[in-house]
């Protein structure tokens, strides 16, 4: 969405405030929010705010959503995301996130088609190779190459064994 | 009679949907607002849903918070959003709150299947006119990532003061906390003015299924239930003499105040409910009784009367008359 106040740029910063006990939300772009004296750090408080506590290695791509306009780091800074799109564009790097706080990443139950309808099957573990994939990918983020190239051959020996 | 029903007063289960192409509420212009209410509500239509006309009187916007039947924040909100409810009040949209959609459905004592059964009505309905934001391996898309999956919250209102009273909350609370479910004090919390009135719900929405997730807090609430059940028998045997007299005078004030605080309705409630689940109390039916909850509180009374709004003795005044005639 755009800026409420200069109705120009893409609007990154949402923020609400109490103002005379009423709720008011405003979501400015990143100068109009500058110009308001508005950092994020005056925003994020009072928001819940899945995000900051994640492990999530905090680099931005430069992707954008092509929806809503946010960046990684905007999501970040918000704590939440602006769109549905977003989860799509930003899945890798939302997967740890919502793996914390769900302590999985997989949905079972409803869908729209119905076709799965209510029963689901059975809830299993993640496999080991599950974990070692999400593992492998947290390694690379983190450039902890050697971290890296010994799960690749852990995950091989895996398959291997199979 | 349901020895339940002295412990679960209510079971609700809300849905979050939110429609594809759109950013979420909270971001979201006056005119995609619009739209949106447009589509949702001509999607129900044929199916006994109306815009309550009422939405922009607060004072009955906030009459329905009190009941938790919209949320304390919708209540509050002003920005442009929307509540539909079908002829039977026991399903309420709730439009551009957090989600673009928030079905929230109830049924009386502990019936989450009935209250589920009619969400899921409600949802079948709109799914088969409006396309919502999903997602294979996420589930339903929802503006807070905690939400995701089923973007179901069950949950059921419990009477705990035995539990309360012996200091059993906090473990219970930690236990919960441990397998993903919440209790939280529906009045706030720790003192006797809550009323002892709690919230239990899943906190976590991803990873079971619907089925799953109401089977669990059904279990669950049901043997909270019976801990809370057993909790008043000791708290009887250990205090009767003093127990059995503050639950009889606290049924003497309600029936004869001329004035009463909310507070003190609250405290004398909880108390009088706790008599008439041990077998003090015969002479008050508790479903008359749990009327009051919401009858006496304040935006109910000022929707009776204005007046109420600024004049708090006169509020207090009608509290007690309407409590008069419950009992
Ligand atoms: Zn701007
Ligand atoms: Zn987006």
């Amino acid at each position: 969405m755009l800026c409420t106040k200069c109705k120009k740029e893409q609007a990154t910063f949402f923020y609400s405030q109490n103002i005379n006990g009423k709720e008011t939300s405003a979501a400015l772009c990143k100068s109009c929010a500058k110009q308001s004296g508005i950092d994020s750090s005056d925003i994020l408080s009072p928001l819940f705010h899945p995000f900051a506590e994640s492990k999530v290695q905090k680099r931005d791509s430069g992707k954008t959503c092509n929806l809503c306009g946010l960046t990684f780091s905007d999501i970040l800074s918000l704590g939440k995301v602006g769109c549905p799109d977003c989860y799509n564009t930003f899945r890798q790097e939302l997967r740890d996130t919502i793996r914390s706080i769900h302590g999985t990443a997989k949905h079972v139950g409803l869908t729209p088609e119905r076709s799965t309808a209510i029963t689901p099957e059975p809830q299993k573990e993640p496999s080991e190779e599950e974990m070692l994939r999400v593992a492998l990918e947290a390694a690379i983020r983190d450039e902890n190459y050697e971290e890296a190239a010994r799960l690749r051959d852990r995950i091989k020996e895996l398959k291997g064994e199979n | 009679m349901d020895e339940k029903r002295d412990v679960i007063l209510r079971s609700r289960v809300r849905l979050a949907r939110n429609i594809v192409d759109y950013p979420f509420a909270p971001v979201l212009n006056a005119a995609c607002r619009k739209e949106i209410i447009e589509k949702v509500g001509s999607a129900l239509q044929a199916n006994g849903y109306a815009r309550r006309n009422d939405i922009d009187n607060t004072v009955t916007v906030h009459a329905l918070s009190e009941e938790n039947l919209v949320s304390r924040e919708f209540a509050d909100d002003k920005e442009l959003h929307a509540l539909l409810s079908n002829d039977d009040a026991n399903t309420y949209i709730m439009i551009c709150e957090e989600d673009h959609l928030r079905i929230q459905s109830f049924a009386d004592g502990a019936d989450l299947a009935a209250a589920g059964k009619r969400a899921f009505a409600a949802e079948r309905l709109l799914n088969e006119k409006i396309k919502f934001a999903f997602d294979r391996e996420l589930g339903y898309l929802t503006h807070c990532p905690t939400n995701l999956g089923t973007a179901m919250r069950a949950s059921m209102m419990m009477f705990l003061p035995a539990l309360t009273m012996l200091g059993r909350m906090g473990d219970l609370k930690s236990q919960l906390e441990k397998i993903g479910v919440t209790i939280r004090g529906l009045y706030g919390e720790g003192s006797a003015a809550d009323a002892y009135m709690y919230q239990i719900s899943n906190r976590l929405s991803l990873g079971l299924s619907e089925d799953e997730l109401l089977r669990k807090i059904e279990a669950i609430a049901s043997r909270i239930a019976e801990d809370e059940l057993r909790a008043r028998n000791s708290l009887l045997s250990a205090r009767r003499d003093a127990l059995t007299d503050k639950i009889l005078r606290s049924l003497g004030i309600l029936k004869y105040a001329h004035m009463l605080s909310g507070k003190e309705f609250l405290d004398c409630y909880a108390y009088v409910r706790l008599g008439i689940s041990l077998g003090l109390i015969d002479s008050v039916q508790l479903t008359e009784l749990d009327k009051l909850l919401y009858e006496a509180m304040p935006a109910h009374l000022i929707a009776k009367n204005k007046d109420a709004a600024s004049d708090t003795i006169l509020r207090d005044k009608l509290r007690a008359e309407a409590i008069k005639q419950r009992i």
